[in-house]
């Protein structure tokens, strides 16, 4: 009877080992998989026996009693915190380096130089006021300063609505992200229901919130039955067991048709939460849409207006070749929005250069170039509603403050980088595979196995050698 | 610190895209030759770029503006100038005529050269520049005089920026110089026009009516000569002007170069500092990742 019992403990031992290998095994196969984490065998001695006859209890070998996973839940805030935060400056990073272009590019003269051509012409009007080309020329100009301004907006309109297509692909990712980890609560909660782990579920798991954390910041709260509830912060629920709310983005009218977001809770009410994201790869779209490049078209607009208006009171108080006054050079104006986008020349002057009003009165036309000294000199004088900047110095400002906060941008993103790097790399010391490792342990089993199988075979000749004595 | 297989190759991936982004900003400053590519690059420094040009752009206009005031000014400095050498034939000419054994053929003959060179008066007081008409004020499209001489523009000086809203003069009074038909300066054309008449009258008890005249021409000639000295006056304004933007076009420029051009040598030398850490990291890396691992061991 003793020597089964010893077949049994190799038996155990065997088992144990394969075990073992097997794990070694799923380890490596793993290495390169993003958010697994290393994964061991638990092995424990079988109770002893007390044995008829025998003075004490014997050992009956060892058995697997679970395969864990290293795992450090503070590390793994630590990841969700840092990826929240670099995820923040990756959404702007793009848009704000497109939109910093439109602004410095080498390529192209910018507003700045388009305005200085404008009262350039307007100067070389003064030359010879008499001049139809001369007058065209000057016209001409105008109509440049008008497409700048219109280019410009145009361009940072078609920015913020690329924004909003990215903004789009990232609701949809945190929706699946959700769906997954309810996917992953459910198989969780059903595979742990008597005491084992599901290692790999929880692996997936944690990777989708990791992956939900760059996008928006979370909270995961841990429930009693293994499964995590995840909350926007804010207090938003996202997930809840195997239920999961939706975000969705809706266009706002009073936000130029731009997206808002939603948050369409297990009831199917949607509720605006744009104002909740200031954080996360989603919050950082927002900002740099409605915060930096809604300034940057709200100054825009101002600077157009300013500009329009100006330029129409010093032009309307002068005196075409025809020897009348009161003509706007620009259109009226439309208020903000929309001011920047519709400058244009007065048609009326547009294919009549003989009204450019050059004179400064009407009878001392066509030689008096006073009134388009005026114009030019507009260019040197600081205007109020521009917080007593001049036209050219307000656009650099601009130039200035989208300069600023790229250059921000980029230096947090960096440093943001480099701590997200750090906690991922902290986490992957703990949690992930290390090939030396794992050739260790391999061999560890396998000599374990060899040992195993060595009981069984010893034991084998032993039944052998008393089934000689019997026959 | 524990190290996996994950960190042995992030920690490298992301040192490796480090400097290669840094290299490629050096190449881009010395490829491009500025140092500022894009606003974020030095936002101060791309305000002070975008100011510099519009002054750039200014000064280059108001060099501009100046050829052209030259132009105009060299152009009344040369009629004036000329329309004092017919002033003063005329005068040689009334006084051959206030000589009274002149036949009437004589005088006759005087009184058809002065004609003439009323004509030539008349011509160099409506001189132009290109189209523009230097002597007519604002009234710049049509002739200062009519044939008949009488003055049909107004007193304003056409006026050019040459600096920062500095306003130069580019013309002179013409009225002022030939006459504008009122009390307060002579008149030159009815001059003339008297004169022809009275030495063909040739009244030898009248010729105090050419003496008369004469000195009307006198005053005339002053007027012309006041005119003249008024054009170097500004001319030589212009000449100041000239010298301040003459400064400015060399002295913009390099302020701007300053802001905006790549040093190359200290370019060259941080490219050649990151080419170097990107080297030894690869070299590093390399060796890292063929590095020795238990697996070279296990048979």
């Amino acid at each position: 009877m003793t020597l089964l019992r010893t077949l049994h403990i190799g038996a155990s031992g065997l088992h144990v080992s394969q075990a073992g290998l097997q794990t070694v095994g799923h380890n490596i196969a793993n290495v390169d998989v993003d958010g697994y984490s290393r994964q061991r065998v638990e092995i424990e001695s079988n109770d002893p026996v007390l044995l008829a006859h025998r003075p004490s209890l014997f050992g009956q070998g060892a058995s697997l009693t679970t395969v864990s996973r290293a795992n450090d839940e503070f590390l793994e805030r630590q990841v969700q915190r840092d990826q929240t935060e670099y995820g923040f400056y990756e959404g702007r990073a793009e848009t704000l380096d497109a939109a910093q272009r439109l602004f410095g590019g080498n390529t192209s003269p910018d507003l700045g130089g388009i305005m200085d051509a404008f009262f350039n012409t307007a100067r070389e009007l003064t030359q010879e006021p008499d001049d139809l080309s001369v007058r065209r020329a000057f016209l001409q100009q105008a109509q440049n300063v008008a497409d700048g301004f219109n280019v410009l907006d145009r361009d940072l309109r078609t920015l913020q609505r690329g924004v909003d297509d990215a903004l789009s692909d990232k609701l949809n990712e945190v929706n699946q992200l959700a769906r997954t980890i309810a996917e992953m609560n459910a198989r969780i909660v059903s595979g742990e229901l008597d005491q084992r782990n599901a290692n790999d579920f929880r692996d997936a798991r944690e990777q989708a919130v990791r992956e939900l954390s760059k996008l928006l910041p979370v909270n995961a709260l841990p429930q009693a039955d293994g499964s995590l509830s995840v909350e926007v912060q804010g207090g938003h629920m996202l997930v809840q067991g195997d239920q999961f709310a939706r975000l969705q983005g809706t266009p706002n009218a009073a936000n130029q048709g731009l997206l808002d977001v939603e948050h369409v809770g297990l009831n199917g009410v949607p509720t605006n939460v744009t104002a909740i994201f200031t954080r996360g790869e989603i919050g950082g779209l927002l900002d740099v849409r409605d915060n930096q490049m809604g300034q940057q078209l709200a100054v825009l607009d101002t600077l157009a207006q300013t500009f329009a208006n100006t330029v129409n009171a010093q032009h309307a108080a002068g005196f075409g070749l025809d020897g009348l006054g009161g003509r706007n050079l620009f259109l009226a104006p439309l208020p903000p929005p929309g001011t920047a986008a519709n400058l244009t020349v007065d048609p009326l002057l547009a294919g009549n250069p003989q009204f450019v009003a050059a004179s400064q009165t009407a009878i001392t036309i066509p030689g008096d170039n006073r009134n388009m000294h005026a114009i030019a000199d507009l260019q040197n004088i600081a205007q109020a509603a521009l917080g007593n900047a001049t036209f050219n110095r307000r656009y650099g400002q601009i130039v200035h403050d989208i300069g600023i906060v790229a250059q921000d941008n980029d230096r947090r993103l960096n440093v943001a980088q480099v701590k997200s790097e750090q906690s991922e790399s902290l986490r992957a010391s703990v949690e992930g595979v290390s090939i030396d490792d794992e050739m260790i342990d391999l061999t560890r089993f396998q000599k374990h196995f060899e040992a195993n199988s060595r009981i069984v075979s010893t034991v084998n000749q032993l039944l052998d050698s008393i089934m000689e004595i019997i026959r | 610190m524990r190290v996996t297989e994950k960190t042995r190759i992030d920690m490298p991936r992301s040192r490796i895209a480090e400097l290669r982004s840094r290299s490629s900003k050096y190449n881009e400053q010395i490829v491009s030759g500025r140092r500022v590519n894009r606003p974020s690059d030095d936002p101060l420094g791309a305000l002070r770029i975008g100011m510099l040009e519009t002054q750039k752009h200014k000064v280059e206009q108001f060099d501009r503006n100046m050829e052209r005031g030259r132009a105009f000014l060299y152009q009344a400095d040369t009629a004036l100038g000329e329309s004092l050498n017919v002033l003063n034939r005329i005068k040689e000419l009334t006084i051959q005529s206030i000589n009274a054994s002149l036949t009437q053929q004589d005088a006759n003959d005087i009184a058809a050269e002065v004609t003439v060179l009323r004509t030539q008066l008349l011509t160099l007081s409506n001189s132009r520049v290109g189209d523009t008409h230097l002597f007519g004020g604002f009234q710049t499209t049509q002739p200062a005089y009519t044939a008949a001489g009488v003055f049909q523009g107004d007193v304003n000086q056409l006026t050019l920026e040459v600096g920062d809203q500095q306003y130069a003069a580019i013309t002179v009074q013409g009225g002022a110089a030939f006459g504008d038909g009122t009390a307060a300066t002579q008149d030159v054309f009815t001059i003339l026009t008297n004169l022809t008449a009275q030495i063909q009258v040739r009244n030898v008890a009248g010729f105090a009516n050419i003496e008369a005249e004469l000195v009307n021409l006198e005053l005339v000639t002053e007027q012309v000569v006041e005119s003249r000295a008024q054009v170097g006056i500004q001319m030589s304004q212009f000449e100041a002007a000239f010298t301040v933007n003459e400064f400015m076009q060399e002295r913009v420029p390099a302020y701007l170069a300053e802001i905006q051009d790549t040093d190359i040598a200290e370019a060259i030398g941080e490219l050649q500092l990151t080419s170097n850490a990107l080297e030894a990291t690869l070299s590093a890396t390399g060796k890292v990742l063929n590095g020795p691992s238990l697996l070279d061991y296990l048979r």
